[in-house]
């Protein structure tokens, strides 16, 4: 359908300047694996942006930048150099005024000398060894942690997103129905131009393979809010910060394939109007 | 050095990175900071914040020196890509309530196909695009440096001048439009 490749073909400038809202790009980028025209598209419009970013006149950074740049990158855990602590080493040996010692002491002295720093590299490697192994463990750690701490970020900033739509000035609520195809799912969509959006329905339906549900903003044309996947329990939450649109009449949920589609094609699931 | 041949030298610079090379950092440091700095200055405004943003990109440079793939941009783009990202997201966390939820991404397309060597933009291309940006009509231009110089979405910078989506998706069409003009009118490279 050109009328639907036009739309994709417009949507190649959000996604070349890298606006795209993360569903859409998902979206998009199934679309592009395939699309020749899109491809060349987007290449172009990278070019652009990096035209534009290259026209900026250079200008010298502080000196002292330069250093922590470049000691800041090489630090990094991919290259570290293993650190050895002095903590296990032998005590210093303490070696009598030479005067005092008789020909075969000094010789003795220096074999132990020998034995002793011997011993000192032995324990050196020793310690270079534990705090490799220590080392690893400590970044599989930090990578388990890191790990988590993205999960609590997003969880964090969802939450942070809902308050600031539900607290909003301009907030508007909006019942959303279910239509003949899905009489006990009811929806609630809480909108705001100025803070974003909050969707959450109840009593969804599991859907076959290859369907998802798909929400959308109407104005004076329906625009995709993204792909949503409720619980097992058949509730939604849905938080964006983007209001999508700056004027809409209209919320619905629709069935679309897979991988969603720019308009609307499946049936009306819900469906709301301000 | 003339833009291909610096563009030949960058691409040893990263295969030397990837094999941890850390002179290879500095030559690609010396050759290109001082626009990754003047790109971050014009985005984020705040010096400090600006050398964060080139320590950042550098930083990246340096961990992904491996995966860097000529076939999607050449090394001045993807720096400066990153650049702009980076920037943008120092940008937004400056901010009391972010523009939007979505990060910066750059575009990784996948491909079916084995793609051609990134365009090179030369720095006479750049001049040309950017006299273009500055020669655009208000309504045309403004939509566009919204979302290039502060990463808006198009559906926030709608909601932002008060316009429909669908006039902001025209005219963002259109500048971008004259911008390729300029771009490709002297040279095809």
């Amino acid at each position: 359908m050109t009328g639907d490749h036009d739309t994709l073909l417009e949507s190649a400038a959000e996604y070349a300047l890298g606006t795209m809202t993360a569903a859409d790009r998902q979206m998009f980028e199934a679309h592009l694996a395939h699309c020749v025209e899109c491809q060349r598209e987007v290449r172009e419009l990278a070019a652009v942006s990096e035209a534009l970013a290259r026209s900026v006149d250079p200008i010298d950074p502080p000196p002292a930048l330069r250093a922590r740049v470049l000691a800041a990158a090489t630090a990094s855990a991919t290259n570290t150099a293993i650190p050895i602590s002095t903590a296990g080493a032998a005590r210093p040996v303490v070696v009598r005024d030479r005067r005092s010692m008789t020909p075969l002491s000094l010789a003795a002295a220096a074999a132990i000398a020998m034995l002793v720093s011997g011993g000192l590299a032995w324990s050196y490697r020793q310690e270079a060894a534990r705090l490799s192994a220590e080392l690893a463990g400590v970044r599989e750690q930090v990578r388990t942690l890191a790990s988590q701490v993205a999960t609590l970020e997003t969880t964090a900033a969802n939450a942070r997103q809902t308050s600031a739509v539900l607290t909003a000035v301009d907030l508007t609520r909006v019942d959303l129905a279910g239509q003949s195809a899905a009489p006990v799912s009811t929806g609630r969509v809480f909108w705001s131009a100025s803070s974003g959006l909050v969707f959450t329905a109840t009593n969804l339906p599991e859907l076959p393979e290859g369907r998802v549900y798909q929400l959308w903003v109407v104005d004076e044309s329906p625009h995709s809010a993204g792909i949503v996947s409720p619980d097992a329990a058949g509730r939604l939450n849905v938080v964006t910060a983007e209001p999508i649109s700056a004027m809409p009449k209209a919320f619905a949920l629709t069935i679309e394939p897979e991988g969603g589609r720019p308009a609307p094609t499946g049936p009306m699931f819900l469906l709301g109007a301000l | 050095m003339i833009d291909t041949a610096q563009a030949a030298a960058d691409r040893i610079l990263l295969t030397r990175m990837a094999r941890r090379d850390g002179d290879a950092l500095a030559s690609l440091y010396d050759a290109h900071a001082r626009s990754v700095y003047a790109l971050a200055v014009r985005i984020v405004g705040e010096p400090g914040d600006a050398e964060d943003v080139v320590q950042a990109v550098f930083a990246q440079a340096w961990e992904q020196s491996s995966r860097y793939d000529a076939s999607r941009a050449t090394v001045a783009g993807w720096l400066m890509m990153m650049a702009r990202a980076r920037a943008i997201d120092r940008l937004r966390a400056r901010k009391a309530r972010p523009d939007t939820g979505a990060r910066v991404e750059m575009p990784e397309p996948a491909s079916d196909e084995p793609m051609p060597d990134a365009m090179l933009v030369t720095a006479e291309a750049s001049a040309r695009v950017l006299t273009a940006l500055r020669g655009l009509s208000d309504p045309l231009r403004v939509p566009l440096e919204l979302a290039y110089y502060e990463g808006l979405s198009q559906s926030t910078i709608a909601a932002r001048l008060g316009q429909p989506l669908g006039t902001v998706k025209t005219r963002m069409r259109t500048a971008l439009a004259t911008l390729r003009h300029a771009l490709r009118s002297e040279d095809m490279e």
